[in-house]
Order: structure tokens, then sequence, then C-alpha cells
């Protein structure tokens, strides 16, 4: 899978948000997220976990540190699509993220594909990762 | 002085998508199809749209969250 995005134009500046699929037990829903290279892992906004009808609380306990300080957030295993490629995602919501963007995070959608950001012509590119076998 | 045209068209954009924020807002084919006050509502006009790519959703950032450093 190799795919080229353009970056979402909010006001005057430029973000680079991706569409992804999430199956949960109750709904399936496409959500755009923003790809973030500082973010160790990826955080949702909890109405999204509602409506895919995985109960926030239940996932594993993480906290969260941000420039603001820190959050709660409740880690889960989700099966999630990019484009034509299905594959497990660690995902954890917070009921208290006060940032309006899904934040696509290193751990671990960073680890299946190769990214690449075109700041210049605000382009990310997206390529599955041969994962290498070491040694 | 008249604006340029195109100018004026963003300005216009940025208007539109000003009056969304701290809405949910779903885009098919990099076009608005919908936007709702809640994901509850949303997602039901949204199973009634019908078109070729499937609606992706987001909740529109408020003016007050400013540029990110996430």
């Amino acid at each position: 899978m190799k795919k080229e995005y353009s970056y979402f134009k909010r006001e005057n500046q430029y973000y680079p948000l991706i569409d992804v699929e999430l199956f949960g037990p109750k709904e399936n829903l496409m959500v755009k997220a923003l790809i973030d290279s500082g973010a160790s892992c990826s955080l949702f906004r909890p109405e999204i976990a509602n409506y895919l009808g995985i109960p926030v609380n239940v996932g594993r306990k993480l906290y969260f540190q941000g420039i603001k300080g820190k959050i709660i957030g409740y880690l889960h295993q989700i099966t999630v699509r990019l484009d034509n490629k299905k594959f497990n995602c660690y995902i954890a919501f917070s009921n208290e993220l006060d940032v309006s963007f899904n934040i696509l995070g290193r751990n671990n959608f960073f680890l299946l594909f190769l990214i690449t950001f075109n700041e210049k012509n605000q382009r990310i590119l997206i390529e599955e990762n041969k994962l290498d076998k070491k040694g | 002085m008249k604006k340029p045209k195109s100018l004026f068209a963003e300005s216009r954009r940025n208007n539109r998508v000003n009056k969304l924020a701290g809405e949910w807002v779903a885009f098919a084919n990099g076009k608005m199809v919908a936007h709702e006050g809640t994901l509850k509502k949303l997602m039901k006009k949204v199973k009634k749209f019908k078109g070729n790519q499937k609606p992706s959703v987001m909740l529109m950032p408020k003016r007050i969250e400013g540029n990110f450093i996430i």
C-alpha cells in the first residue's frame, strides 16, 4: 500500500489529517485523524469510543503528559483500516482531552507505515512498512 | 480598494469553517456533507448520505485552540 494525502486546510493552517476507519463492537466509523510524530501513543476523542460501542474506562489506564499538563486516558486495541490495509492499533480515549483533533501517534501506527511529511507541498506519503528481520 | 476574487473566496470559506468550530463535521470527496452539534446526530444524517465515498468525520477545532503543539 502506498498513498499520498493532501493536508487538511483550516483557516490559514494546514494539518496532516488522514481518514481511518475504526471498527467497534456496535458501529464502524470513518474519522479524520492528525498524524503526530511527537505523540508516543494515539489518542482519540471519547465521543468516538461511545459511538463505536467501546466503554472508555474499561481499557488500560494511562497518564498522558502534554504541554498543559497531565490527563488520564484508557488504552484499547481496535481494528483500524487505512485505505485497503486493516490492522490492530492501540488507541487511547480520554474524557479529559481538550483538543478537537484525534491524534495518531507512534505506538503502534508508525511501526506499520513509513510516513513522509512533504511540508512544502502540504502532502503526506504513507506506505506500508515492510518489517525487517533483525540479526 | 477591491479585494482580489481569490482572497474574497478564501475569506468566505474561512468564515464558513469558523462557524463550524466546536461542531462535528462530515466530509466526502473533500467537501463538507453534513454538520451537527453531536457525533450521534451527525451520524444519523451521514447514514442517509448517498455518495461513492464513505464520509469521514471530525470535531472542528474551536478558534481558542489556536495553533497546535501537541
